[in-house]
């Protein structure tokens, strides 16, 4: 067990380290000097000079990798001179905008997923099943941003019942105190459920938004274990032994039909976590992924270089908590 | 063992002799390819404590008929006809809840293969505790634990206490059909179906299952359908057989009878294949000829017919369907479904 523990933390580091690796060399290979884009092309060639020195572009490129990484891990991950602002501060804020909204884009994706899957495979009628199909091919081919601004016109525009883009809480509450960032959580922590309804109430678009083409992957993915499931001797058993057709799908079928499922759901779940450029971009959204595209649009790679390395640790950490939760879920692999 | 009797109403509320009476059940699968009458209007009584074999090839339709028993066939089967009583009670009458009452309660399932009989992911102590605490109401999950304890214990399995909390997948094949008639006997059922209980096991495990089995079953006086393929199991097991061919109970006898005398041409090829050492020296297996018939186009005939050495190209057989009849004499009295019957068994005896 303690084996398994160390050989998979020194597999995530090793992919963390990739990761930065090429963050760093990323950077390094991309034509034009770096320095330049921050003095600008009319500067002297002096001012040049002194902005490498700051910067560390005269040291070799091990040298400088240490000095990045060292920094990085420090906290101090670099200055972004597009917008002024040193990047974790950036990040401060960008960050837990777009992790809450993945959070909840996941929360929907899978809990609709198991609902329909459920309805889908348990009377095994016809009509419902290729009913439970076609919506779930339609959230697989749905682009995201498209349906992101077709929820807006006919849930903002046409009926008013949810806000528009912008914000992720309305102007006239009073923000919770800030913990972590993310608002619902704050809300909850801060007792003031006011917030928290009208902070869920700002991330339900955009997440259904982002969530519908996980959940309709997860359907899909779901719907196939479950029937599999369903087939097995075992339940047959559970059967027999006079346990209702509900509780033996809940209680025996599920369990066993989610153990394939998680590998898929922990990526999703980690790529939602990174942010959504479209999504984000349609709803105004203040979220890491609009911050990433206009860090590139304005060769602000300092930026795009923690990203990398961010994204990577959501990742192992993601895939961490993955292995771990296959342990609880199935006892054959425990052992 | 009466096949012919009409069902009689007064029968209902009183224990009486008959455990399990089927009548004219049907069970149809529908497929794209067809329908497919998997158990084709069959009927008969189990006395109570009485250990039935039902035998036949592969797609006979036994192990459907196991599952008819129980309601339990599954889509794209469905049980269409017919009446099956347990204690009396119809229980094709019944809803699912009442349903839900009676299975693992008076009557329960052995399954074939033990290696996919069992969730995965829970532990044996828990399965076993599912079947008690759905039945017992009220009781105490400690009681409950003591009882399945004792279960494993009543089945063989070492430090049974120990041994709830692990997971199917730390016990052997053997280890686990053991369980499997845990969870079977552990609400003591008057009935209880084992379908192939022991195929997927080795032949050393296969005698210690079953001699187990045979020991919990007879000290209970419990009801059992031990269907299989095995006429060996049949000879020591069973105290009455029938032998099922495409959806039918062609014949039913006692084991002792049909060993001695086969009445159907299809039992006496079935009883032939069985490998005797001297002839499997010689390399000289014997097989029924051909191959069982598609359900779903039966000969119009007997069903056998086109694979049988009495009655093959025989313009009765070829065209009429052979009812349940009497035949034999005395003692070697018993259904069944030839034409051929009395003569053969006439014929047999006069040697």
């Amino acid at each position: 067990m303690i084996h398994a523990i160390c050989s998979r933390l020194l597999g995530s580091l090793v992919a963390v380290f990739g990761a930065s690796i090429i963050a760093f060399l990323f950077l390094r290979v991309l034509p034009g000097n770096p320095a330049r884009l921050v003095v600008g092309p009319l500067a002297s060639e002096e001012a040049l000079q002194a902005q490498m020195q700051r910067m560390g572009l005269h040291l070799s490129l091990p040298e400088q990798y240490w000095r990045y990484m060292s920094d990085f891990i420090l906290g101090d991950w670099g200055f972004s001179y597009g917008a002024g602002q040193p990047v974790l501060v950036q990040f401060g804020n960008r960050l837990p905008a777009s992790i809450e909204l993945g959070f909840y884009s996941f929360l929907f994706a899978f809990l609709f997923a198991v609902i329909l899957a459920l309805v889908a495979t348990y009377r095994r009628r016809p009509v419902v099943d290729a009913t439970v199909r076609a919506i779930s091919v339609f959230g697989m081919g749905m682009p995201p941003f498209w349906l992101a601004l077709i929820l807006l016109v006919v849930f903002n525009e046409a009926l008013g019942i949810f806000p528009g883009p912008g914000l992720r809480l309305s102007r006239s509450i009073e923000p919770p105190p800030e913990i972590t960032g993310f608002i619902t959580f704050d809300a909850l922590v801060a007792g003031d459920f006011r917030a928290f309804a009208n902070a869920f109430h700002y991330l339900f678009l955009p997440a259904v938004a982002l969530g519908m083409l996980p959940f309709g992957y997860l359907v899909r993915l779901l719907r196939a274990n479950l029937l599999d499931i369903t087939n097995e001797p075992f339940i047959l058993v559970v059967r027999s032994k006079g346990i209702g057709p509900w509780r033996t799908f809940t209680r025996h079928a599920l369990p066993n039909a989610f153990i394939p499922t998680l590998t898929a759901s922990g990526m999703i779940f980690a790529q939602l976590l990174g942010g959504s450029v479209l999504v984000e971009k349609v709803f105004n959204w203040p979220g890491i992924g609009s911050l990433v595209v206009d860090s590139i649009l304005r060769k602000d790679f300092a930026v795009v270089q923690a990203f990398i390395i961010v994204s990577a640790v959501i990742y192992v950490l993601v895939n961490a908590v993955v292995d771990m939760l296959y342990g609880v879920i199935d006892p054959r692999i425990r052992n | 063992m009466n096949r012919s009797a009409p069902p009689s109403p007064s029968q209902q509320p009183v224990k009486s002799d008959i455990a399990l009476s089927v009548r004219n059940l049907r069970t149809e699968f529908h497929t794209g390819e067809g329908i497919f009458p998997a158990v084709r209007d069959v009927s008969f009584d189990i006395r109570r404590g009485c250990q039935l074999g039902i035998v036949g090839e592969s797609g006979s339709g036994k192990s459907a008929l196991a599952l008819s028993i129980l309601g339990l066939v599954r889509p794209p089967g469905r049980i269409v006809a017919g009446e099956v009583r347990l204690n009396g009670k119809n229980l094709r009458a019944m809803d699912e809840a009442s349903l839900s009452r009676v299975r693992g309660k008076e009557m329960s399932l052995i399954f074939q293969d033990p290696m996919t009989a069992l969730d995965p992911v829970k532990t044996v102590g828990t399965q076993i505790m599912e079947c008690i605490l759905h039945h017992n109401r009220g009781m105490s999950r400690r009681n409950a634990r003591k009882r399945a304890a004792r279960l494993l214990d009543d089945v063989e399995i070492p430090n049974a206490a120990q041994r709830l909390d692990s997971y199917p997948h730390q016990f052997s094949g053997g280890m686990r059909q053991r369980v499997m008639i845990a969870i079977a006997i552990a609400n003591e059922p008057d009935l209880i179906v084992a379908d192939e209980p022991t195929t997927a096991l080795d032949v050393t495990t296969q005698a210690q299952i079953l001699d187990v089995f045979e020991r919990l079953v007879r000290s209970s006086g419990t009801t059992v359908i031990l269907i299989t393929h095995n006429l060996g199991i049949v000879a020591e097991f069973c105290d009455e057989v029938h032998v099922m061919y495409a959806g039918r109970i062609v014949e039913s006898a006692s084991t002792k009878e049909i060993f001695r005398l086969p009445g159907h041409p299809y039992t006496e090829s079935l009883l032939k294949s069985v490998p005797r050492p001297e002839e499997a020296r010689r390399g000289r297996l014997f097989s029924v000829a051909g191959f069982p018939p598609s359900l779903a186009r039966l000969p119009p005939g007997c069903s056998f017919e086109p694979r049988c050495f009495a009655g093959r190209g025989l313009p009765q057989c070829r065209s009429e369907p052979p009812g349940a009849i009497w035949a034999g004499k005395k003692e070697s009295r018993r259904l069944v479904e030839c034409h051929l019957a009395n003569q053969r068994l006439e014929e047999a005896l006069a040697e």
